[in-house]
């Protein structure tokens, strides 16, 4: 008997069943088995229903009696095991079409192609090449990805070797993860950290080694109203809120006129010449300001606000001080 | 794709999809699973040994093998299936899978596609009652058409002039490229080109192009292995000369951005790093952005003009 063969029959002698089935009616039913000796059945039995359910088919466990709770039995719920109706338009489809070219992830591209392939049984017509829009690409090459993946997906709790930003030495955390958020191609993972009993956020980049799995799947939930999207928004640049004025040397600092305007060219700057721009910006962060305003080194003058100005020549200052 | 997981999936995502079409030719389903026709007549015969509990011949499913061999007409017809007549619903994975991608499309879709996709997220987030586990932010805006323009080329063939910002000597530079691919690298954009200002192959930045217009000139072929980026986009040439510096917590940073040759744990979370310097003028302004959370430990000329360089900028603001 063919694995597939086994899988297949158990799914349906459970599907068919309007009551749980007891696990040794399975054992009898089933050729491989009943030609099994116990302990070798219930390994089989355990990963066949474990492979059952990674294809999303909800095996129900409960029990044969319901009054004497004595013998476990399992079912597969018709309603639950159907794909709801969905109706899709035309265009509706053509977009789902788009969506297997955008993860470059063996595993997320299979698993976006066979929840195609399920709906295309259920009648939606998917057409591939209706839509002529450039399907944007997602990546994930972090080694931790897979695993956090999988445990956010089973809700089963983590532990990992963290090398924080400013910190010299890994430390371990342990993790009830509840997804991962994805910004500028750098993922990350958000949950509860379980020993400072917070919500936190890591960078998968930052994590060394493996990812180890603790406890059972399905040991906690996600708190009601967590929202990845808006974490994923958060994440991102904020919004710009914070006006600059510089002084740029005429024929530098591409990167920053492309960001702002030239409201005055032609000004006297801070080496007597005329040959400067007044280059206004309004940034998200004065502080990444502050950062290419120094890249740029003699060719740019923070002028205001005051608070840039500040911190640029006190990072200059630092420097002299540990000399 | 042949593990016995995938193949039972495969089976009912097909059973449903012919039940409902009442037959459908075998190398239209194997296009709609993504596997050989070959694979599907396999897959077939397992489900002949599948049915009902009991499994008397009448309670077996159905399939007409006949048609599928050599001389019959190709068409999948199956009985006996009654109860496999809905599809599965999608798993967990799936449906976040799928989910995640539909909302990445909206960063490059335009207005007209963008109802499309909100409302096909929202039918199908309802039909699977579920939410996405991961979420992605994309850069929207100009860096989409760029893509779109770029792509384009490429599968065109035709030369692209690019006025581009050569950001570690903030330069402007205006060159003709031969496109070959787009390439991803720590969530930056890269075009893949042969540059013919610099007769070499080059990446540019696509969040770095000015302006990129395609040229009516075919592109030269090249006959270049794909880039490797196993060990990232920058690979510096062995022969560069070597910088050590002591990075403060707040540069730590620059030691997983680039690639570095040795790097030791000194002392308040410092930490030391050798790297090959391609370009004097890229390590001032790499040392500049990093200001004060970087010293040049070696060699001396370089801490000399890093120094020289601070007391310089200082100077503008007396």
């Amino acid at each position: 008997m063919q694995k597939s063969e086994r899988l297949l029959n158990l799914l349906i002698l459970l599907l068919v069943q309007r009551r749980y089935v007891g696990k040794a009616r399975i054992r009898a039913l089933i050729d491989d088995y009943r030609d099994a000796p116990d302990e070798a059945f219930e390994r089989m039995f355990e990963r066949d229903k474990g492979e059952l359910r990674a294809l999303g088919v909800p095996v129900e466990t409960g029990y044969v009696d319901g009054f004497f709770e004595d013998e476990p039995g399992y079912r597969i719920p018709a309603d639950e095991f159907a794909l709801p109706g969905i109706e899709l338009t035309a265009d509706e489809a053509a977009v789902l079409g788009l969506a297997t070219r955008v993860w470059r992830h063996a595993g997320l591209a299979g698993h976006t192609s066979d929840a195609l392939a399920k709906l295309a049984a259920a009648g939606i017509d998917v057409d591939r090449g209706r839509l002529d829009v450039l399907a944007p690409e997602i990546s994930a090459e972090e080694p931790a990805f897979d695993a956090l993946w999988q445990a956010s997906l089973d809700r089963q709790r983590v532990s990992f070797d963290y090398q924080r930003a400013g910190a010299t030495a890994a430390m371990k955390r342990t993790l009830e993860p509840w997804g991962l958020v994805s910004t500028s191609g750098r993922w990350y993972v958000v949950g509860r950290d379980l020993d400072r009993d917070a919500e936190r956020m890591f960078r998968l980049s930052r994590i060394q080694g493996r990812i180890t799995k603790i406890g059972r799947a399905g040991s906690y939930a996600v708190p009601p109203g967590v929202d990845l999207r808006s974490l994923t928004r958060r994440l991102g640049p904020g919004p710009r809120t914070e006006a600059a004025t510089l002084l740029v040397r005429q024929g530098s600092g591409a990167s920053l006129r492309r960001t702002g305007d030239v409201v005055e060219a032609g000004v006297t700057g801070p080496d007597g010449s005329t040959g400067w721009d007044r280059v206004t910006l309004t940034v998200s962060s004065l502080r990444w300001l502050a950062d290419e305003v120094l890249a740029h080194g003699t060719a740019v003058r923070a002028e205001a606000p005051d608070a840039l100005v500040t911190e640029v020549v006190r990072r200059l200052d630092a420097v002299q001080e540990s000399a | 794709m042949s593990s016995a997981k995938d193949q039972v999936g495969r089976l009912l995502a097909l059973v449903p999809l012919i039940r409902r079409r009442g037959e459908i030719h075998v190398d239209e389903a194997a296009a709609l699973l993504g596997v050989s026709p070959a694979q599907l007549v396999t897959d077939l015969r397992v489900l002949i040994f599948c049915g009902w509990p009991g499994w008397l011949p009448g309670d077996l499913i159905e399939v007409d093998l006949d048609a599928l061999e050599p001389g019959g007409d190709g068409m999948i017809r199956i009985a006996n299936a009654d109860y496999l007549a809905a599809p599965l619903r999608l798993s967990r994975a799936e449906a976040s899978a799928l989910l995640v991608a539909l909302q990445t499309l909206r960063s490059s879709a335009g207005e007209d596609v963008l109802p499309s996709i909100d409302r096909a997220v929202a039918k199908i987030e309802e039909a699977v009652g579920a939410r996405p586990v991961a979420s992605v932010a994309v850069r929207p805006g100009p860096q989409a058409a760029t893509r779109a323009t770029l792509e384009g080329a490429v599968r065109d063939r035709r030369q692209v002039g690019l006025r581009y910002l050569v950001a570690s000597r903030d330069e402007v530079t205006e060159r003709v490229v031969d496109p070959l691919g787009i390439v991803t690298d720590g969530g930056v954009d890269y075009l893949d080109a042969w540059c013919h200002r610099a007769d070499d192959r080059r990446s540019f930045r696509l969040d770095r192009m000015l302006a990129v217009t395609v040229l009516d000139t075919p592109a030269a072929d090249h006959d270049l292995a794909p880039l490797d980026l196993s060990e990232g986009i920058f690979r510096p040439a062995a022969d560069l000369p070597l910088v050590t510096l002591r990075l403060a917590p707040a540069a730590r940073w620059v030691a997983e951005y680039y690639p570095v040759e040795s790097r030791a744990e000194g002392s308040d979370g410092a930490l030391d790093v050798t790297l090959r310097v391609a370009d004097e003028a890229w390590l001032q302004r790499l040392l500049l952005r990093l200001t004060p959370h970087v010293s040049v430990l070696a060699p001396d000329a370089y801490a000399a003009a890093y120094r020289q360089t601070v007391a310089e900028v200082r100077a503008l603001y007396t």
